[in-house]
């Protein structure tokens, strides 16, 4: 299921795909599921308090198609995606997933063009689809359609690739732990939409859907690699792959609970199930939506170590997976009740 | 046929799955396949028209079946591998998907390091090469024992059908203009042809050429015709460097040429329709043209090219339509060489078309 789900067509604000996913999962178990009025979807299940509401957001980092040039190719922009990572990659545009190539001037002729240390720009960039002409293509591709990476899902013996790690493995977990009830609590799952660009979905979510406690699953940078030549420092990456679930301590936008914190930390530790704690503490957020929205105010986010996250090929580990399901359920079950405070 | 030729494996130097590959192609269209020593594929097709008491004149068309690829270098602390390759530019190659062939298949990404994660300060820069390497996800020890230094590695890219006739692939360079050798002998199988034909997919191309040098030495053809790929128009990259895909071939024109076959070519063309432009080329270096045209004493050798977008690039883009006209390219040239030809231009200067006549049943 982590496949169907990595491979879904879901940039920011056309989620629909991920949506028939998750409803078809959940279709036998009896759960109510509704969308609200911004597209969110909510999954709740019954059972006994204290209530944890665990949101998911659902799409990736993709291209938006900002203009369609008289030659036929597509111009756009992207969030959070690095320029040069998208020289010479295959994409797929428009939920029917048309093929497309951001092709890039060959070496041979970039000495003449004086091309050869210039810096990418996302402006000198274009999708071809192969269209003669605007025309031509504007029957095919709108405006304000995505492009989505055309990387396919595979899994080794540890580690898996693909697009959409981030954030389809939270979808995909949540989802599993919605089917098997390993959760005794009351959950309100929240699925949201448009994270990539900015928290929208979550900035809805968090005014509505928060709970005594609220848990963000998200993911976090394990990016490693040897010292670049010319840095004489190790640069650490927030996580490292194959350390287990992270745990954030604050970052640009929220400070977790540190009770909901500790709670998991000491868990972690009494059933032996490797964790993490995120070693930087930049970024915004879903928790901190939740942390300022009406109803909730005490946030965790527990995120999975990913490579690439905003890459055309994203890396994790299976043994992350596993480890993270296993505390959440380990965790959330053990949650103390809520002390009533005046 | 096309998809086929396109995925086998063949980095300069390591040529044997694809020289395999296209063996078992030609094998229906050729009177004889052989691999040579150096994993060329050498196809032979006997003249089918034969005067009596003469041997026949031969022909040999060569496009090369070696790809550019990368090569690991070292294996760094934490399992991450160096790289060294010919032909890639670096900044195509981040986050790419790749295949390493080790012991086993390896799948990994290759990766600039933190550049990819700093959100802000280094986006104006583009990654160095010496800092580029594969990230497989797996432990030093697991990586020690799947690979080693000297394995090849593969980009994991599949071929595309886009819109209208556009194909997107890597190795377009130079497996296209394999398989319109291909297509045209296909077409050859109806036709008949007065010399013998030599169809050969070079090896080493990129490297060195050692495969077009030494297997137009051991055929020692009277004419030879190189295939490759030239650069299409793109965005970027505009005319004069370029051609644009889809309207057509290039016929390379300059000192290194010879002119006579060449001016037999121009009216087959003419003749049978087949779009083309010259492409001048002042000095001659950068395919098999120039290995061929310097063996033996020298061989009169001429290039014609398919136009393709991004070059040496995953994502090579080509038209089906050109890569056609390339097979018929083939077939008209191979059956009409040695023919005597009207010339078939507008042209009004009937002295000039006479001496062309008796010029096009001489051809050495």
């Amino acid at each position: 299921m982590i496949d169907k789900f990595c491979n879904c067509f879901g940039p920011p604000g056309m989620e629909e795909a991920v949506v028939s996913l998750i409803k078809e999962a959940l279709a036998d178990s009896g759960l109510k599921i509704f969308e609200d009025r911004v597209g969110n979807l909510v999954v709740e299940k019954e059972g006994c308090s204290p209530t944890v509401s665990l949101n998911a957001s659902m799409d990736e980092a993709a291209l938006f198609i900002n203009h369609i040039k008289d030659d036929g190719l597509l111009a756009f922009e992207t969030a959070m995606v690095m320029p040069h990572l998208l020289v010479g990659k295959q994409v797929s545009v428009g939920k029917d997933k048309l093929p497309g190539v951001i092709g890039f001037v060959p070496i041979h002729l970039q000495r003449h063009l004086d091309m050869i240390d210039k810096p990418v720009k996302t402006t000198s960039l274009f999708i071809d689809i192969g269209c003669k002409s605007k025309k031509e293509t504007k029957k095919l591709v709108n405006l304000g359609d995505w492009a989505v990476f055309r990387t396919a899902f595979a899994a080794g013996e540890s580690v898996i690739t693909g697009k959409a790690l981030d954030n389809r493995l939270s979808v995909a977990m949540l989802v599993e732990l919605l089917q098997s009830g390993e959760i005794k609590n009351q959950v309100r799952a929240v699925f949201t939409r448009i994270r990539k660009t900015w928290p929208w979905g979550s900035a809805a979510a968090g005014e509505l859907y928060g709970s005594d406690y609220n848990i963000m699953m998200e993911s976090a940078a394990a990016d490693d690699g040897p010292i670049p030549v010319g840095q004489r420092y190790e640069r650490r990456s927030e996580s490292k792959l194959g350390g287990g679930a992270v745990f954030t301590v604050l970052d640009g936008g929220h400070i977790s609970s540190i009770e909901l914190y500790s709670h998991f930390v000491n868990q972690a530790e009494a059933k032996g199930i490797p964790y993490q704690i995120k070693q930087s503490n930049a970024g915004v957020s879903d928790a901190s939506q939740y942390q300022t929205g009406a109803m909730g105010n005490r946030v965790l986010a527990v995120s999975m170590p990913c490579r690439y996250q905003n890459a055309p090929i994203s890396m994790a580990k299976m043994e992350d997976y596993r480890n993270m399901k296993q505390l959440l359920i380990e965790s959330i079950n053990s949650l103390p009740q809520l002390k009533q405070s005046k | 046929m096309l998809k086929r030729i396109l995925i086998a494996d063949g980095v300069s130097g390591r040529e044997e799955e694809a020289a395999e590959v296209i063996r078992q192609e030609f094998i229906p269209f050729c009177d004889e396949v052989k691999i040579h020593r150096t994993h060329s594929v050498i196809g032979y097709k006997k003249a089918t028209r034969l005067k009596a008491g003469e041997t026949p004149k031969s022909l040999m068309f060569a496009a090369h079946l070696d790809q550019i690829g990368l090569v690991i270098t070292r294996i760094e602390k934490g399992g991450f591998l160096r790289f060294s390759g010919i032909g890639y530019d670096y900044k195509v190659l981040t986050g790419q998907p790749v295949l390493v062939m080790g012991r086993e298949k390896v799948r990994g990404v290759i990766s600039a390091g933190s550049i990819v994660t700093v959100p802000s300060s280094n986006w104006e820069k583009n990654p160095a090469m010496m800092d580029l390497f594969i990230d497989t996800g797996l432990s030093e020890d697991e990586v020690h024992q799947k690979l080693r230094v000297g394995d090849l590695v593969k980009l994991d890219v599949e071929p595309l059908e886009l819109q209208n006739d556009f194909y997107s692939s890597p190795v377009l360079d130079d497996r296209s203009c394999v398989a319109g050798m291909i297509l045209g002998m296909e077409r050859l199988v109806d036709l008949h042809h007065d010399r013998d034909l030599y169809f050969v997919a070079t090896c080493g191309e990129e490297s060195t050429g050692k495969g077009a040098r030494s297997a137009a030495w051991e055929i020692n053809p009277d004419t030879a015709i190189a295939m490759d790929v030239t650069f299409g128009t793109q965005p970027g990259a505009a005319e004069p460097l370029t051609y644009p895909v889809g309207k057509g071939l290039t016929l390379s024109l300059g000192p290194v040429f010879d002119t006579r076959s060449r001016e037999q070519m121009v009216k087959i063309c003419q003749m049978e329709k087949i779009p083309f432009v010259d492409e001048p080329d002042m000095v001659g270096f950068g395919t098999d043209a120039a290995s061929i045209r310097r063996t033996r004493g020298g061989i009169p050798v001429n290039l014609i090219s398919l136009p393709i977008k991004s070059m040496h690039t995953p994502v090579e883009m080509m038209s089906l339509n050109d890569l056609k006209e390339l097979g018929r390219f083939v077939s008209a040239v191979a059956a009409n060489i040695d023919k005597s030809l009207e010339n078939q231009s507008d042209s009004t200067d009937t002295d000039e078309s006479d001496s062309l006549k008796k010029g096009a049943d001489d051809d050495r």
